[in-house]
């Protein structure tokens, strides 16, 4: 919020609006950092569940991958703590050119199914709602559906390499 | 360029911010509402300046060819810089942006130094006289390097 608006302006001073959408901004900051360091606590339990249900939903992931279970627990706890950064910013410019792209990449590249990555992220967006509080996750929430939408706009692989999906 | 602030952003890549970096920029944003402040004075009296400098200084120094519209302009985009900075809290920003190229300019040109140095004085001196104690504070060590940077290039 604050890097785009004072990065933009050139060689004029800013804008009523823009000034008042600093303070309001500012005026947030307190509640935001608090929400993050909720985060900062309870990423590792919300991660630790929804790749637990990950696991059941997927019995099969493991054969094509066999460290992709472990690895997808460090990318959650990544995406996580990318997602909270952008809450506190308040604003999801930056993390989409420093993450959500390359990111995406990744995605793309390791042949997940778009039905996969829904069922990841939406689980992902369970535990978050799990593990925190009402107003944390209320801070955060916008951030996890821009991230939901961005990494599930992805198209279906020629091969499945996810294994059957099944429902307990 | 990158300031300190979005070089924290940069650092944290793939984690999250540490307490320290959250430290620094809480305590930013805390000096958000003075900067914002600060630079709404220094706009109002940019508009008088665009008015009124190039009179004063005509005045104060009759013989000079030096101060033209053109002149007072380019001070006052030297100006915004400054409020751009200081609404960053970055003096590097006006360094890289304003100081630099200021000099360069006055080393090329052949321009006498101390005809530049006098109206950045005369700016500050304003500045000084109109801003409110906390904008001048928080605009002073900026406003004193912008001003002492026209000394950087020897007089004739």
């Amino acid at each position: 919020m604050i890097s785009s608006c004072l990065h933009k302006i050139d060689n004029r001073y800013l804008k009523a609006k823009e000034r008042s959408d600093l303070l309001a901004y500012v005026a947030t900051a307190r509640a935001r950092r608090t929400a993050l360091e909720e985060v900062r606590k309870k990423t590792g339990a919300a991660i630790d569940s929804m790749m637990g249900e990950i696991r059941k939903l997927y019995p099969q992931f493991m054969q094509y991958r066999p460290h992709g279970f472990d690895k997808g627990h460090r990318d959650m706890v990544l995406l996580t703590s990318m997602t909270a950064n952008a809450m506190f910013l308040g604003e999801t410019d930056t993390i989409d050119e420093q993450f959500t792209f390359w990111y995406r990449s990744i995605l793309k590249a390791v042949h997940l199914t778009p039905q996969f990555l829904t069922d990841t992220f939406e689980l992902w967006a369970a535990a978050l709602k799990r593990q925190l509080s009402l107003d944390t996750y209320e801070m955060l929430e916008p951030f996890v559906q821009h991230m939901i939408e961005k990494l599930t706009d992805i198209p279906a692989p020629a091969k499945d390499e996810v294994g059957e999906r099944r429902l307990a | 360029m990158n300031t300190w602030f979005t070089e924290i952003v940069r650092d944290a890549n793939e984690r999250l911010f540490s307490p320290a970096e959250l430290d620094r920029i809480m305590a930013y944003y805390s000096s958000m509402p003075a900067r914002l402040k600060a630079a709404e004075e220094i706009e109002v009296i940019d508009a008088d300046f665009n008015r009124n400098l190039l009179v004063e200084m005509r005045k104060k120094f009759p013989n000079r060819e030096l101060y033209s519209k053109r002149v007072i302009l380019d001070l006052l985009d030297g100006l915004r810089v400054l409020a751009q900075a200081l609404l960053m809290d970055e003096p590097q920003f006006l360094r890289d942006r304003w100081i630099f190229h200021l000099i360069r300019v006055i080393e090329e040109s052949g321009i006498d130094p101390d005809h530049v140095r006098d109206v950045y004085v005369e700016m500050g001196n304003v500045l000084n006289h109109r801003l409110s104690a906390s904008s001048r504070e928080l605009m002073g060590p900026l406003l004193q390097e912008l001003i002492e940077s026209t000394s950087l290039v020897p007089s004739y």
